[in-house]
């Protein structure tokens, strides 16, 4: 008897004036979410006993690089590219030549640009790199890789990832100095050829897939032990990161001791050394409505608030934040909670990926058309240091 | 295993489901803003809970049940519009020129949040009691309980003709 209601309901839905969807707003949005909503568990078992069930591949060179203090080589500037030009935030700026940026990573050695034909974080071919110098010198690496996750440690010249070798799980730490592989370690058998992956000092962690088993690697020494991490995310500085009702935490990886315990919902990011953390509130800015975002020091627990949604910022190599919109740099220090905010001179810019040049209009039956509207240029997209963008 | 979809995968699923999740939320929320935010965080969730979603081809099913729970969430939020319609019709009390009567976009806003979810879940998505309950997270006591209130209002604002008596319980 409520058939007619059905009819109306369906009637009132399919003449909604559908807007266009706006993929890559979502896709940003979704990758900042997914960031920081993995969980890590066990983290104090993690650090005890690394049982070598893997052998050294091969290792070639391992001592080429020598940790150094990232502010002192990637400064402590806000690092970004619009497009494929890298802006160190003092004024500075050196070009990539490539077709786009996909990320970027501190190293100890400068910046660690990955490249390819597109922008897509995850697939779209080839991903190259370039070791981009604190004084603007662009060095293109040997190094290209394909569909896998990587990872550095901004206190060493290494960028880590894992591959898949006839159905053995590979750790390679890639020196960007020497622009060689450094170690290259047998992890265990997988079917797959995507790996999650952080780097932390001789240690890195990697994990087979979203639903396999998480390693722990002593990439110097080859020994390869399971870790209780069930995700490998936020390692950062040694330390991790991990959530439970109610609870957030950051703790000691070698130790296992719980640093800070905040009570709160979502997740904690943490600045590329690992002092301090975000929390991430899946639901802040919900209806539009800008909400703060919380950061925590680490060692003292003191907390300040910076504007807006937490996955709308980047990191400085030392652990202030940053972000860009609009032709404004806005850089916050995590210690005082002071934010200052400067013109910038870059190209119209915009964070997100994919999004149409024209609005899209969806018909009743759900076809798609842009009416009579010219494409504007695709704006460059817009890459955050200290963010990772890989799925 | 499963794989996070690439950028490519993912900006096919969002336009593909895109329309059909839109029209839902409005029908729930009744405003485009927050339409268009409701599914933006259903999708966003859906992409970030990939290792639950585990394929493309789960993925539509996976953004419509946490686009349900999601503004199931945002109604449980204090002070959400104060569970009160934003605008208030006078009862008519009696049929009228049907002419004259609201659409049924105009009678949903006059329900309550969740009350407006019970009849777009039941007489829009189809869903029987039972999901509805585990949707919105309440007894489906509460869902029988809300949809007799609602298509009770409903049958005032929108005449017999459209809802006759008896047709509460169907």
């Amino acid at each position: 008897m409520t058939e007619r209601l059905n009819d109306l309901l369906v009637e009132e839905a399919d003449g909604l004036d559908v807007p266009a969807p706006p993929a890559g707003a979502i896709l940003h949005r979704a990758r900042g979410l997914r960031r920081r909503r993995q969980g890590l568990v066990g983290i104090a078992a993690a650090a005890a006993a690394v049982v070598a069930i893997g052998g050294v591949a091969a290792l070639t060179g391992g001592d080429s690089g020598t940790a150094a203090d990232p502010a002192a080589t990637t400064g402590s500037a806000p690092t970004f590219t619009v497009g494929t030009t890298l802006y160190f935030g003092d004024g500075h700026t050196a070009e990539i030549d490539d077709k786009a940026v996909k990320s970027i990573y501190y190293t100890s050695a400068g910046v660690l640009v990955r490249h390819g034909n597109n922008s897509w974080s995850d697939g779209g071919g080839p991903q190259r790199f370039s070791l981009v110098s604190p004084d603007g010198t662009v060095h293109p690496l040997g190094l290209v890789t394909e569909e896998t996750v990587h990872a550095t440690d901004p206190a060493q010249p290494y960028v880590v990832y894992g591959q898949n070798v006839d159905g053995t799980l590979q750790l390679v730490v890639y020196d960007v100095t020497a622009d060689r592989e450094a170690a290259r370690v047998d992890v265990g058998d997988t079917k797959g050829n995507w790996f999650p992956v952080a780097l932390d000092g001789d240690t890195a962690y990697v994990q087979d897939g979203y639903d396999g088993d998480t390693y722990a690697v002593q990439w110097r020494t080859g020994d390869v032990g399971p870790s209780d991490l069930s995700s490998i995310w936020e390692v950062a500085g040694g330390h991790a990161t991990s959530a439970s009702a109610g609870h957030l935490e950051v703790t000691d990886l070698a130790t296992g001791k719980t640093l800070l315990d905040v009570a709160a919902n979502g997740s904690l990011d943490l600045s590329p050394d690992g002092r301090f953390a975000i929390v991430v509130d899946e639901d802040a800015g919900m209806s539009g409505k800008p909400t703060p975002s919380d950061v925590y020091d680490v060692a003292t627990g003191s907390h300040v608030s910076v504007p807006g949604a937490a996955y709308d910022w980047g990191w400085t190599a030392d652990g202030d934040l940053f972000k860009v919109a609009g032709g404004k740099l806005t850089t916050c220090d995590s210690v005082t909670g002071d934010c200052a905010t400067t013109d910038v001179d870059v190209p119209d810019s915009d964070g997100a990926q994919n999004e149409p040049a024209c609005p899209v209009r969806i018909g009743k039956h759900g076809e798609a058309s842009t009416g009579d509207c010219e494409p504007a240029p695709d704006p460059a997209e817009v890459r955050l240091g200290g963010r990772v963008y890989e799925s | 295993m499963s794989r996070p979809p690439t950028d490519d995968e993912f900006s096919e699923l969002v336009h593909a489901c895109w329309a059909g999740l839109y029209r839902t939320a409005y029908l729930m929320l009744g405003d485009a803003a927050e339409a268009e935010d409701l599914v933006q965080t259903a999708l966003a969730k859906t992409y970030a809970n990939w290792r639950r979603v585990r394929s493309i081809e789960a993925a539509p099913g996976y953004a419509r049940t946490t686009l349900v729970n999601t503004a199931s969430s945002w109604f449980r939020k204090k002070g959400w519009r104060n569970e009160q319609p934003t605008l208030v019709l006078p009862d008519a009390g009696h049929e009228t020129d049907p002419s004259t009567r609201p659409t049924v976009l105009d009678a949903l806003a006059q329900l309550p949040p969740r009350q407006r979810a019970v009849i777009v879940l039941r007489y829009y998505e189809d869903l029987s009691i039972a999901q509805v309950a585990t949707a919105l997270g309440v007894t489906e006591g509460t869902v029988k309980s809300q949809t007799s209130a609602a298509i009770e209002r409903l049958r005032t604002l929108l005449g017999e003709a459209v809802l006759p008596i008896g047709a509460t319980h169907d």
